[in-house]
């Protein structure tokens, strides 16, 4: 089943740039992808490209111009059930502000019906927050952490993560990643995590979802990218025999060049690569983020 | 464990081959509980689902095998069957790129055979 389901998503803002004052831009563009339940989705792009305001549509804080959202198969908007089974957390929560840690978690669990109380508790003594600090006199890392635990804590259905690990040291992340496998082998969600931290976490994902200025660039499993997702380097003419595939970068190195191919190679394109002393390496998930959505630097 | 991402060799198996390495080792004895995928996801920050493939694998080739409700064990002659299979190994990828690389130092096999023999074990 899919948790979720969006089909040509689009929502469009008056632009606040000068000079452009009033036109309409597409923060997201016709977007369509599909979610499996229990995956651990991660969503790609670089700033400005329309995750934020794709989260924001998938639980309906946003209303889409265009499209439609399903959560478990039903349409999303006022659809109160499916709404209390969707969590949203980022790093920046505006409606936190004013309030003590207590008052915040006590809305939380009255609204998130199976809320892990005892999880929480643990949760809140790990990250060293303390539920009588005012939310805005907490450090930016504890803030953080605290949305972190709400979403972990909400035992939704789909839990959306907004960029919300940078605030996070280097401890407090590799808790969290601990945390989140744990959860997730014994109380498996569906989550989706839109990160720049895409090296440190390619492990947790289960799929990934790439968008570029609005666009959907690729959806795909973590699996499916292994085996079709390569680099190539050798002799520039060896690069004769990818010929006809996607190819989605070269990079030149004297008479060498590297390949980075987005296609599926035969057992006979490896040999054939292998016999003209090619190395064929497996493109990283960072790597193929970068030369999907990275533009090049006019000289 | 570190998972090359790199290599061609699926993550699933390289958790598989991990593990037999460890049980080679006698890191991890025969009829001991092995580590749980749960223990193996939090520590090396891959997906439980992709762990526990791995062990499933190992499970289908009667080297670990499912006590219910306890975990995973490594079967008695797990180290036998892990041996035979590494040795097929051996042959087809570590002997084969040996010889390709010595095939581009200039290296014959005779050469190869008699550098081996006069190897001190």
């Amino acid at each position: 089943m899919n948790a979720i389901e969006c089909k040509n998503l689009t929502k469009t803002f008056q632009s606040e740039e000068k000079g452009k004052q009033g036109e309409v831009i597409a923060a997201v563009d016709n977007i369509s992808f599909a979610v499996e339940e229990k995956g651990i989705y991660a969503l790609l792009g670089r700033n400005g490209a329309g995750k934020t305001t794709l989260l924001n549509m998938l639980c309906t804080k946003y209303i889409p111009n265009e499209g439609e959202v399903l959560l478990f198969g039903e349409p999303a908007y006022e659809n109160e059930k499916q709404l209390k089974n969707i969590c949203f957390m980022s790093d920046d929560m505006p409606a936190f502000d004013g309030f003590k840690v207590k008052k915040i978690l006590a809305y939380a669990k009255a609204f998130y019906e199976s809320f892990d109380h005892e999880l929480c508790r643990r949760l809140l003594t790990l990250y060293e927050v303390k539920e009588e600090t005012l939310y805005s006199a907490l450090s930016k890392g504890r803030q953080t952490a605290l949305s972190m635990i709400i979403g972990l804590c909400s035992n939704c259905g789909i839990v959306l993560f907004d960029e919300i690990y940078s605030g996070l040291d280097a401890v407090a992340r590799q808790q969290f990643y601990e945390i989140l496998m744990e959860q997730q082998e014994k109380n498996p969600r569906t989550y989706i995590l839109s990160t720049h931290l895409i090296e440190e976490m390619s492990g947790l994902f289960t799929d990934v979802i790439i968008i570029d200025s609005g666009k959907l660039i690729l959806t795909s499993s973590m699996e499916d990218l292994r085996s079709k997702a390569f680099k190539c380097t050798g002799r520039e003419e060896a690069g004769e025999i990818l010929s006809g595939k996607n190819i989605l970068d070269i990079k030149r190195m004297g008479p060498m060049a590297q390949y980075l191919v987005y296609d599926e190679l035969s057992v006979e394109d490896k040999e054939k690569l292998l016999f003209n002393h090619v190395t064929v390496e497996a493109m990283t998930l960072q790597e193929l983020f970068v030369a999907v959505t990275g533009r090049v630097m006019e000289e | 464990m570190i998972i090359d991402e790199a290599s061609l060799v699926p993550i699933f198996i390289q958790v598989a081959q991990w593990l037999e390495e460890e049980i080679l080792n006698e890191h991890i004895r025969e009829e001991e509980q092995v580590p749980s995928t749960n223990q193996l996801a939090a520590m090396y920050r891959i997906n439980p689902a992709t762990a526990r493939k791995g062990f499933d694998l190992l499970v289908d080739e009667g080297i670990l095998y499912k006590k219910r409700g306890i975990g995973m064990f490594v079967s008695g002659g797990a180290k036998e069957l892990i041996r035979k299979k590494s040795k097929e190994r051996f042959v087809n990828e570590t002997l084969r790129s040996l010889m390709a690389e010595a095939k581009k130092l200039g290296l014959t096999k005779k050469d190869v055979i008699s550098i081996i023999e006069e190897m001190e074990e």
